[in-house]
């Protein structure tokens, strides 16, 4: 009956300390996962960023030939100010703040297409090497824009998908991990800024 | 009952996942095999051609590990270029994982009334080195005009021409920017020197009495060979003939495989 008793505990002894490796493998799991959604966050930002960088030049070139488009150019740089202003905390990004993040950005993005739709009626600008060159650069970054969104919600779904997999949700649960939004497409995206020649 | 409830959930948000990936996937080519760097699925290359550009893009690969991809599709399934040469990169892992130095030209040629499409696309390491408005320069400036004569070996020849040296660092976009084509092939002579040695070693150690010459016209293995067969890194236009044939066969063994490389959206692209 001792033994029994013993070899019991011992099982019992065991297995916690199983559960227990397990528990702390898989919280490291989330731990890196998190890291992969905060960096792939990063480079989100960072080419919203860089599309930030490139209005102001812009905005300076169709300046000095659409002379009449004076409130579609207000329009872009007070659309630009309130996107640079939305950051999010990689560490804490809800469905919240990604949706005004997103909510700012599709403003911003919508008031580039007007402008972009407004400078087809100047051929003299259209026609300028330097705005040809902001345009392919606009372009690409468009393009990043897209593949880097795509990109984190790859990270994010590999992510979510562990946070709500049983067994792991209950480690999820134990250490407060909890399930990350998705950029959604918006109606910006699908009217991204295409310039043809 | 809540627990079973989330896994029906889970479950159908990856059977959901698993089918948009299929549905990208099934659009975009397969990663070829064994690997080639001339993939012309659209059939619009002859096969010495394709053989001329694998050979050349198989050796600039040994060279300087950059990775130049040339994929030629009919149908872009509704995708935008850009996405579709970005997809292929990033599918195909095209340049080394270390480097992300992969470059995919894809182009779609102009078929009844659809119009023609080329994109560059650049890996994050060659997106410097080739900025977006580089890219966009090579396809109006190098593809289109040979594009619109349905010359798509010319501008294919011509664009991968100004790509690589570009991407090896072995001169400027700045010089390519504002330079005539004229002070692109100054910049590129060396290039072809280098080429033009080769091929001589070739021509010499593989064939003395220059046998099979398909070109026919000249009746040795001789000068006309090496001009045109270093001709393509330059695109100084002429010649409808192509003697790179000629030389097939030679450099040992093809190209060795796709490295990792990654892509970010990087490039620019056309329509004619």
């Amino acid at each position: 009956m001792k033994k029994g008793c013993l070899i019991a505990v011992i099982a019992v002894v065991v297995v916690a300390v199983l559960v227990g490796v397990w528990a702390m493998g898989s919280r490291n799991s989330f731990v890196t996962k998190e890291e992969g959604v905060a960096s792939a966050w990063a480079q989100v930002e960072n080419v919203y960023q860089r599309r930030a960088d490139l209005i102001p030049n812009l905005v300076e070139t169709v300046k000095g030939y659409a002379t009449h488009e004076q409130s579609t150019l207000e329009g872009v740089v007070s659309a630009r100010a309130r996107a640079t202003q939305v950051t999010i905390d990689p560490e804490k990004i809800d469905a919240e703040s990604l949706r005004r993040f997103q909510e700012a950005q599709g403003e911003l993005g919508a008031a580039l297409s007007r402008l972009l739709a407004v400078t087809e009626n100047y051929p003299d600008l259209k026609a300028n090497e330097n705005f040809m060159q902001l345009q392919a650069q606009l372009e690409g970054t468009e393009n990043r824009i897209a593949v880097e969104r795509k990109k984190f919600n790859e990270v994010v779904r590999d992510y979510n998908v562990t946070v709500r997999q049983f067994p792991s949700n209950i480690v999820a649960a134990m250490f407060g991990f909890e399930a990350k939004p998705y950029f959604e497409a918006d109606e910006s995206a699908h009217q991204a800024p295409k310039v043809e020649f | 009952m809540k627990f079973p409830i989330k896994k029906i959930n889970a479950a159908a948000a990856l059977l959901l996942v698993a089918a948009l990936l299929q549905t990208v996937a099934a659009q975009v080519p397969t990663r070829p095999d064994p690997p080639r760097l001339v993939n012309d699925l659209a059939g619009i290359l002859s096969p010495s051609q394709v053989k001329w550009l694998e050979d050349s893009l198989v050796r600039f690969d040994r060279h300087t590990s950059n990775q130049v991809v040339v994929v030629t599709i009919d149908d872009l399934g509704g995708m935008d270029p850009a996405e579709m040469a970005y997809e292929i990169g990033e599918q195909w892992q095209v340049g080394t994982a270390d480097d992300n130095n992969g470059v995919v030209v894809l182009v779609k040629p102009k078929k009844g009334s659809s119009r023609g499409q080329a994109f560059i696309a650049t890996g994050y390491g060659l997106e410097g080195a080739l900025p977006d408005a580089t890219c966009k320069m090579i396809v109006e400036r190098e593809m289109i005009p040979h594009f619109k004569q349905n010359d798509y070996f010319g501008g294919i020849r011509a664009a991968v021409g100004v790509i690589c040296p570009i991407a090896a660092g072995e001169y400027s976009k700045e010089r390519y920017e504002e330079g005539s084509d004229a002070s692109a092939v100054a910049g590129l002579l060396g290039l072809l020197g280098a080429f033009a040695i080769f091929f001589i070693i070739v021509a010499l150690t593989r064939k003395h009495g220059g046998g099979n010459n398909r070109n026919g016209n000249s009746g040795t293995f001789g000068p006309g060979g090496i001009f045109l067969g270093g001709l393509p890194f330059g695109g100084i236009g002429g010649g409808r003939s192509h003697g790179g044939s000629d030389f097939g066969g030679f450099g040992g063994g093809g190209f060795g495989g796709f490295g990792g490389g990654s892509f970010g959206g990087g490039g620019a692209g056309g329509s004619w």
